[in-house]
C-alpha cells in the first residue's frame, strides 16, 4: 500500500502538468467561444441573407463533423496547403470554432424566447439597438441558455482529452505516458479521478451562477 | 398638440387603417374606440414609431415629425402596453431609471431622485426594490405608466388600460388618467370599453372596421 501511495505521489506532478494544459485549453475555448458564439448567434438573426447563409454553412459543418477530424484537418491537414499551427494554436483554434457553433445554435434559441414585446418597449423606450441587447436581451438570454451552456462546458473538459491525437501533453497523455512505462492502471485511475474532480467542481460552480439568476422568473 | 393626417394602413394587401385623420389638444384625452380586429392597436403602434403607416402626416405642436424616427425629446410619446412589457431581469426601480440614464443621459442619482418622486406620486414608494413577477396587475401597469413617464414624454399613450385588470381597478386607471390630466399630460387611450372611453375622454374617435379586402 505504502508503494502505491509513493508511486502516486511521484507521478502526481506530471499529471498536474497536464492537467495545467488541459485547463488552460478549457479556458481559452470558453473565453473566446462564448462571446463568439453569441455574435454569431446575432449574426443569424441578421436580416442580411449573405451573413446569414454563411453563418449557417458555418455552424451545420462545425456540428456535422466530428471534433477530432476538425482537429487532424487544422494541425496534420493545413500543413498541405502551407498553413502551420504550433500545437496549441491548432488545438485552440479548433476547439474554439467547435464550440462557438455550439453556442451559437444555443445562443440562438436563447434569443427567440425572449419576446418581441421586450426588444419593441425597449425601443420605445429610446435605448439603440446595441443598449436593447446588452441591457434588456442579453441578461434574460444568459438565464435561459445557461443550463444548455452548463452541458458543453462539461462536455468541453471533457473533449479536451482529443488533443491527445496532435501530441499534446494533456492530461489523458500525461496518465497514458506513466501507464505504458510503468505497466500498471494507478495512472489511467488517477486520470479519472482528477477529471470527475473537474466536473465536479465547474457543475458546482455552474449551479453557484445559475442560482445567482434565480432572483426572478 | 398632436395632429396626424391621412393615415393608411394595409397588411398583405388588405387595408386596415383608411384615411384616418386625428388630433389631441395639449392636456387633453383623446379615447380611441372600435370593434375587435377594427385596427384601434395598429394606429396606436403607428402613432408610436412602432409599426409603418403606408401614408400619412403627423404634426406635434405644429412641427413635422416622423414617429419611426422619433428621436428628440420634443417629440417624445411614451407608451403603456396592455401587456406592460416591464423588463423581468430589473427591479421596479431600475425598469424605471434605465432609459433616462441610457437615452436621456441622465446620471443615476438623478434618475433616481426622479423615479423615486414619481414612484410616491403613484403609490409605489414602498415597491422600489421588487422585481416585476412579484407585483399585482394593476401595480404592474403603474410601474409602466412610471417608466414612460420618467422619459419626460409630451403625449403618453395607452393600449386597453383596463382590459388586463380586475373590473374594480377600472375606476382608479380613471382617476390615475384624470390625475397626469391635471398636471397637463396629453394622453391617448385605445379602448373597447365605451363607458370607460365616455368617463374619461374630451374627444372619441372610432376607428370601423375596414370590410373591402
Ligand atoms: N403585423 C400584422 N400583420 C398582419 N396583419 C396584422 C398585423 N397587425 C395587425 N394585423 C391585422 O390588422 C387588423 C387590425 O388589428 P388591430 O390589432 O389593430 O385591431 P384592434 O382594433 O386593436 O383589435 P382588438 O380590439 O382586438 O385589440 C386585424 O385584422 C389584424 O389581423
Ligand atoms: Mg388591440
Amino acid at each position: 500500500m505504502d508503494g502505491v501511495l509513493k508511486y502516486m505521489l511521484e507521478i502526481l506532478p506530471s499529471l498536474l502538468q497536464g492537467t495545467k494544459l488541459t485547463l488552460g485549453l478549457f479556458a481559452i475555448t470558453l473565453v473566446l467561444a462564448l462571446p463568439i458564439g453569441a455574435l454569431v448567434s446575432l449574426g443569424l438573426r441578421s436580416r442580411f441573407k449573405p451573413i446569414q447563409w454563411i453563418l449557417k454553412f458555418y455552424v451545420w459543418l462545425m456540428r456535422g463533423t466530428p471534433l477530432l477530424l476538425q482537429l487532424i484537418f487544422i494541425f496534420y491537414g493545413l500543413p498541405v496547403l502551407h498553413i502551420y499551427f504550433e500545437r496549441f494554436s491548432a488545438a485552440g483554434f479548433a476547439f474554439v470554432l467547435n464550440y462557438a457553433a455550439y453556442f451559437a445554435e444555443i445562443f440562438r434559441g436563447g434569443f427567440q424566447s425572449v419576446p418581441e414585446g421586450q426588444f419593441e418597449a425597449a425601443r420605445v423606450l429610446r435605448l439603440n439597438y446595441s443598449q436593447t441587447i446588452r441591457k434588456i436581451v442579453l441578461p434574460q438570454v444568459t438565464k435561459i441558455v445557461l443550463p444548455s451552456v452548463g452541458n458543453e462546458v462539461i462536455n468541453l473538459v471533457k473533449d479536451s482529452s482529443l488533443v491527445y491525437v496532435i501530441g499534446l501533453g494533456d492530461l489523458l497523455r500525461a496518465g497514458n505516458v506513466a501507464m505504458v512505462r510503468d505497466v500498471t492502471l494507478v495512472p489511467l485511475l488517477m486520470v479519472g479521478a482528477i477529471y470527475l474532480a473537474l466536473t465536479a467542481l465547474f457543475t458546482y460552480l455552474l449551479r453557484k451562477v445559475e442560482q445567482h439568476y434565480s432572483y426572478y422568473h | 398638440m398632436l395632429e396626424a393626417a391621412n393615415i393608411n394602413k394595409s397588411f398583405d394587401g388588405t387595408q386596415v387603417l383608411n384615411n384616418i385623420s386625428l388630433e389631441v389638444d395639449t392636456g387633453k384625452i383623446l379615447c380611441i374606440v372600435g370593434p375587435s380586429g377594427a385596427g384601434k392597436t395598429t394606429l396606436l403602434r403607428i402613432i408610436t414609431g412602432l409599426e409603418k403607416a403606408d401614408t400619412g402626416q403627423f404634426k406635434i405642436d405644429g412641427k413635422a415629425f416622423d414617429p419611426e424616427s422619433n428621436t428628440t425629446n420634443e417629440a417624445m410619446i411614451g407608451v403603456v402596453f396592455q401587456d406592460f412589457r416591464l423588463f423581468p431581469h430589473l427591479n421596479v426601480l431600475e425598469n424605471i431609471t434605465l432609459a433616462p440614464q441610457l437615452a436621456l443621459h441622465q446620471s443615476k442619482a438623478e434618475a433616481n431622485a426622479k423615479a423615486k418622486e414619481i414612484l410616491t406620486q403613484l403609490g409605489l414608494e414602498d415597491k422600489a426594490d421588487i422585481y416585476p413577477f412579484q407585483l399585482s396587475g394593476g401595480q404592474k401597469q403603474r410601474v409602466a405608466i412610471a417608466r414612460a413617464l420618467a422619459l419626460n414624454p409630451k403625449i403618453l399613450c395607452y393600449d386597453e388600460p383596463t382590459s388586463a385588470l380586475d373590473p374594480g381597478l377600472r375606476e382608479s386607471v380613471a382617476q390615475l388618467i384624470e390625475r397626469l390630466k391635471a398636471q397637463g399630460m396629453t394622453q391617448i387611450v385605445v379602448t373597447h370599453d365605451m363607458e370607460f372611453a365616455q368617463n374619461i375622454a374630451d374627444k372619441i374617435l372610432t376607428v370601423k372596421p375596414n370590410r373591402e379586402a
